[in-house]
C-alpha cells in the first residue's frame, strides 16, 4: 500500500474536559517500506467537529498551533512542520489563524541509517493541538505507525495525493513540483 | 568647544531618556471591583504598594496549565510573602466560560489552593477594558507610584501544556524580583497568549 496510516495508540485526553467527537488525529506515512536514511514524508491529519476550529502555525490573538513530538529508534530526525493556509477568524477580541474541518501538517522523519534491511520499527507521534468555538478545548493524542525498513524506497501513490488535496495542499506531481505538498492558493 | 559640545550633547540625551521613560510608563487606570465575598477592592487602596493584576478564567486551558501543577499558587505566595498585592481579575460576562456565581468562586478557589489576595469580579468588562485585557491569563503589575511596570504574556511559551512552564522565561516573575530590587523592569511589555477574555 502506498500510504500508511495511523494505528491510534490510545484514548484522547481532551485536558479541557471536552469529548472525543469534538477532534480526531490521524497520521499517515508516504509509504510503509522505508530504506535506512531515507527522508520519509509524513502528515499528521487534524479532524475538527463541525463549528470548531483548530490553529495554524501562527495563531494569531488567541490560542496555540500544534505541537507534534516524534519518537522513534535512534537517530531519527524530524523536520519542522509545514502548515497550509489559514484561514482567518474575526471576533471582537480580535483575529486569529486556523482551520474548519480538517488540516493536515506535512514533515519528514529521517531514518536512521543504523536500521537493518527486513527489521521493522514504530514511529510514535505525541500531539497536542487545542480547538476552540466559543471556548477552547485542549486536545491530546498519540498514533502508531509501523514501518518496515526495506532495500528500497517506496513510493508516494494517489492515496497521498488525495490526503493533501482534502488537507488544504495542492495535489503533488504538478507540471514543475516535485515537492511532497505545496499550499493550495 | 568640542568638549563642551559632547557634555551638552550627553546632559539633552540624559534628559530625552528621562523625559521617555517617564512617558512610557503610563499610569494605571483606577477601578473599584467586587471580589467573590463582596468586599470592595480599589487600586487607590493599594497605593504605595506592588499591584500585580492577573487576568484568569478557570476553565480557559491556558489558566489550567499554571493553576493545574500549583505554578500560579506559587507565584501568587511567593511574591505576596514580599509584599506584592495579587489580584485575580475575571472579566468574563454571565453566560460565558469563566463566570461562575459567587459560591462556585469560592469553592474553586478553596479546591485549588489559589493564593491571591482577592479574585475581582468584573462581569461588565468595564476594567478588563480599559487595562486593554485581551487574553488568559494576562497581566498588568503596577508599581508603587501607580504606573505599569510590565504588562503582558506570563512567560514565553505559548502552549497550554504544563510541562512548557519549566523551560520558559517567566516575565512576571523578573518584573516583580526587578521592582522589589529597585532596578529598571527589563522587558515592559509582551503580546498576551491565552484564550480571549469572554466579555
Amino acid at each position: 500500500m502506498a500510504i500508511w496510516m495511523l494505528v491510534a495508540a490510545g484514548s484522547p485526553a481532551q485536558l479541557g474536559g471536552g469529548n472525543r467527537d469534538l477532534s480526531r488525529l490521524e497520521v499517515f506515512a508516504g509509504y510503509e517500506e522505508v530504506r535506512a536514511g531515507d527522508r520519509l514524508p509524513v502528515a499528521v491529519r487534524l479532524i475538527v467537529s463541525e463549528g470548531w476550529y483548530t490553529y495554524a502555525e501562527e495563531p494569531g490573538d488567541s490560542g496555540m498551533p500544534p505541537s507534534i513530538r516524534v519518537s522513534g529508534p535512534e537517530g531519527i530526525e524530524t523536520s519542522s512542520w509545514r502548515f497550509p493556509s489559514a484561514q482567518a477568524f474575526t471576533d471582537s477580541m480580535g483575529t486569529s489563524y486556523g482551520y474548519k474541518n480538517e488540516v493536515v501538517l506535512l514533515g519528514e522523519v529521517l531514518i536512521p541509517h543504523s536500521l537493518d534491511e527486513g527489521s521493522r520499527f514504530d514511529l510514535v507521534f505525541s500531539v497536542n493541538w487545542m480547538i476552540c468555538r466559543d471556548v477552547c478545548v485542549l486536545m491530546r493524542d498519540t498514533a502508531t505507525l509501523s514501518l518496515r525498513v526495506s532495500g528500497r524506497t517506496g513510493e508516494l501513490g494517489p492515496g497521498w495525493a488525495k490526503l493533501l488535496t482534502g488537507g488544504g495542499w495542492a495535489v503533488p506531481g504538478e507540471a514543475g513540483d516535485s515537492s511532497p505538498g505545496r499550499e493550495q492558493r | 568647544m568640542k568638549r563642551g559640545s559632547n557634555r551638552m550633547k550627553v546632559a539633552v540625551s540624559v534628559c530625552l531618556w528621562m523625559g521617555m521613560s517617564a512617558v512610557a510608563r503610563p499610569v494605571a487606570p483606577a477601578f473599584e471591583l467586587q471580589d467573590v465575598n463582596g468586599t470592595v477592592h480599589s487600586l487607590a487602596q493599594y497605593e504605595g504598594r506592588i499591584v500585580v493584576l492577573e487576568w484568569t478564567n478557570y476553565d480557559c486551558p491556558f489558566v489550567k496549565k499554571f493553576y493545574s501543577v500549583g505554578a500560579m499558587q506559587s507565584l501568587q505566595e511567593e511574591f505576596a510573602a514580599r509584599g506584592v498585592v495579587w489580584l485575580s481579575v475575571c472579566s468574563s460576562a454571565p453566560g460565558k466560560q469563566g463566570h461562575f456565581t459567587r459560591e462556585e468562586w469560592r469553592d474553586r478557589i478553596e479546591r485549588s489552593g489559589v493564593k491571591a489576595a482577592a479574585v475581582l469580579l468584573d462581569e461588565s468588562g468595564d476594567v478588563g477594558r480599559a487595562y486593554g485585557a485581551r487574553n488568559t491569563p494576562q497581566f498588568v503589575i503596577i508599581d508603587p507610584e501607580g504606573r505599569i511596570a510590565y504588562q503582558g504574556a506570563i512567560d514565553d511559551r505559548r502552549s497550554a501544556n504544563p510541562d512548557d512552564i519549566a523551560g520558559a522565561r517567566n516575565y512576571v516573575e523578573e518584573a516583580l524580583d526587578a521592582l522589589l530590587a529597585g532596578r529598571p523592569v527589563e522587558v515592559a511589555e509582551t503580546a498576551p497568549y491565552g484564550c480571549t477574555v469572554k466579555y
